[in-house]
């Protein structure tokens, strides 16, 4: 979920008449900062005051149902749960801080919060925060479980909602669009549009889903990870780590990189991010890199931070089982130190690979490939 | 989980005994570490106290996996109420960014400039032992071959009381060159009701320290064993690192410690190496005992 809608199918018809991602004033009467700025998912009586949890709840019931898991009870005692969040349920403290009601015991219930909705009884339980990359972890983790032979099941994902927190840090870091509108590698972008949602994928062995005949979307072939040690908040110039997180993805992947249809890259709208992603791409890719397809997703749903990764997993997924994506929101001004392909065309996704690339301050890195499921 | 060798320890804590101004950034890691969170000094002193060592050539294969329940909360308190009083504009830009529960661990890896992972885990009772969990895992599937494992905690502004300071200890497979000797943990996760089972076949002797909520798991283990079973009330991610740590650094390498919480068990397992020439060292090992004597 994300601010164009709920559910897969919101998402499909919303990503193929794409409009730019918008963030709005939010109408939290404490939030005392120049720019409370979000693209909210949830409206109306509840706006503002959802939590990280209650929306990872609604994709992990989403995703538990598309993978036929409704209602069968006694599957969710092997299936574990990793969830990750920047901020988790920081929402519920602040609601308590200015309404005086006993706040929480614990900011991070995603996890838990998930497990007790849907009677998940695995014996593994991790609650993540990894920033703007922490659903790729969740999900890269939840493959390295499974590969082990120490999971069966999982279901990974993350999710951010709006917070005063996260706003008032990110107008004290100078880090939003002041004009709200998500433009990824447009030369005009002016910083992050802070969206709410949620995205969760449910991940088991090949064997595992042909034995109880589920048809999947697709396959994780590899994700590499690494970390730039560099900045609290500003990306690695020269993108030394992101470049081996996409190279260590492949290689784990055993995919070459012309076999990549399409890229789904971090791609925040920042003016140093995209600059830095597009550079690393070019050394990823060589001579192939300017017809790379980007599938730029923030554009038009903007950056849900904790559950991004996740996002973009999420659409690569379904692209793949669709044999494409849709066109991209055309670039207004394509940025010319952005020297990417943002096709408005649809994308071709038969036969091809996806990757997914996502960046969190600080610098934790993880590109993911995923393939057709086999 | 593959059983994994701690080579280093490191630790600052708070304990019942310590000064009200128990620990000075400025005297324990020098200039230019002002604008860091309390929960973010307390994990670079105690790395600074295991005396890690990473050469250039190895920071890719080097990670850092950090566990904390409340290590950002007293900022994201100070910050709302900046913001809820109108002085939003008093936020400084260069604390802002700690607003993220993960820099943390991403300031751990800045300081040894350590590039090959960097994990946050926050999850409620078994942070520290997820983390433990979590780096094992990383280093299994080859991803890292070292992780730099951590713990660090500070109190919210709400004045409830918490166990304050930071653990950090390192990781490393079995089989690498040079870690044969040191104590090996295991981790597992047995599914509650088979606890007790699992425990009489993987528990080697002295202390089975049960964190959780209650007391319920440890008095149901009390009744069924005869193991040495002491309960700590869950109380951040020190809850289990500490005796982890503890275990590492006492004269008996030997114990168990578990997290029970939401219907699910992490179980880890200290035990000694045959030859303890490269056993754990702490230059404070004073703390780390008085404090988990006083959680008893």
């Amino acid at each position: 979920m994300s601010c164009v809608g709920t559910g897969m199918s919101a998402h499909r018809a919303a990503l193929a008449n794409p409009r730019s991602a918008v963030a709005s004033r939010v109408d939290d009467a404490y939030a005392f900062v120049a720019d409370p700025l979000y693209a909210l998912a949830i409206d109306g009586d509840r706006a503002h005051t959802t939590t990280a949890s209650a929306l990872a709840d609604l994709a992990v019931g989403e995703a538990l149902d598309d993978a036929g898991f409704a209602g069968r009870t006694a599957a969710m005692d092997t299936i574990e749960v990793i969830m990750a969040s920047s901020v988790a349920d920081a929402r519920a403290t602040e609601l308590a801080r200015t309404s005086g009601k006993p706040k929480p015991s614990n900011d991070f219930a995603v996890t838990d919060t998930v497990r007790r909705r849907h009677g998940l009884r695995g014996r593994h339980r991790y609650e993540l925060s990894n920033a703007c990359s922490g659903s790729g972890y969740a999900i890269s983790l939840g493959c390295d479980l499974i590969a082990a032979g120490r999971a069966d099941v999982v279901v990974a994902g993350g999710a951010e909602s709006y917070s005063r927190v996260t706003a008032a840090a990110f107008n004290a870091m100078s880090a939003l669009s002041k004009s709200g509108i998500s433009r990824p590698f447009d030369r005009n972008r002016d910083g992050v549009v802070l969206g709410e949602g949620a995205a969760a994928v449910v991940i088991e062995s090949a064997a595992h889903a042909r034995e109880r005949g589920a048809v999947p979307y697709a396959a994780v072939a590899g994700s590499g990870w690494s970390c730039d040690a560099y900045h609290s908040m500003a990306p690695e110039p020269t993108g030394t780590q992101v470049v081996r997180a996409m190279r260590e993805a492949l290689r784990r992947a055993a995919t070459d990189p012309r076999d990549i249809g399409c890229v789904i890259p971090h791609g925040t709208g920042t003016p140093r991010n995209d600059v830095i992603e597009s550079a690393s791409l070019a050394a990823v890719f060589a001579d192939i890199h300017a017809d790379v397809p980007i599938f730029s997703l923030k554009a038009m749903i903007g950056h849900l931070a904790g559950g991004s990764a996740a996002a973009s997993i999420v659409v690569a997924a379904m692209g793949l089982r669709d044999g494409g994506l849709p066109g991209n929101l055309p670039v207004a001004e394509p940025d010319p130190d952005c020297a990417v392909c943002v096709p408005t065309e649809p994308i071709d996704l038969r036969g091809r690979s996806v990757m997914v690339n996502a960046y969190a301050a600080g610098g934790a890195n993880i590109s993911v490939v995923l393939g057709a499921a086999g | 989980m593959s059983a994994v060798i701690a080579a280093k320890v490191g630790i600052r804590l708070r304990t019942p005994h310590s000064a009200p101004d128990w620990f000075d950034a400025r005297s324990e890691l020098g200039r230019g570490y002002r604008h860091l969170p309390d929960a973010s000094l307390y994990l670079l002193a105690a790395a600074r106290d295991a005396g890690l060592v990473i050469q250039d050539a190895d920071r890719d294969r080097w990670g850092v996996a950090v566990a904390s329940e409340t290590g950002s909360c007293r900022l994201h308190d100070e910050i709302d109420e900046s913001v809820v009083t109108g002085a939003a504009h008093l936020i400084s830009p260069t604390l802002a960014p700690h607003f993220a529960h993960n820099l943390l661990a991403s300031r751990l890896a800045m300081e040894y400039h350590i590039t090959g992972m960097c994990l946050s885990v926050h999850t409620p009772v078994s942070a520290g032992l997820d983390a433990l969990s979590l780096a094992s895992t990383a280093i299994e599937a080859g991803r890292v071959s070292r992780v730099v494992v951590g713990a660090t905690e500070a109190p919210r502004r709400d004045g409830s009381e918490r166990p304050e300071g930071a653990i950090v200890f390192t990781l490393q497979a079995r089989d690498h060159g040079d870690s044969a000797g040191g104590p090996v943990i295991d981790v597992l996760r047995p599914h509650p009701t088979d606890l007790a089972h699992t425990l009489d076949a993987v528990h080697t002797g002295g202390p089975l320290v049960v964190v959780g909520a209650d007391r319920a798991a440890a008095d149901m283990l009390t009744s069924a064993s005869e193991f040495d079973v002491r309960f700590v009330r869950a109380n951040g991610a020190l809850s289990t690192l500490g005796p982890v740590a503890q275990l590492l650094i006492g004269s008996r390498p030997y114990g168990s410690v578990v997290a029970v919480s939401d219907s699910a068990a992490v179980v880890a397992t200290v035990r000694a190496h045959n030859d303890s020439r490269n056993h754990p060292h702490s230059t404070n090992t004073q703390h780390m005992e008085d404090e988990c004597l006083s959680r008893r």
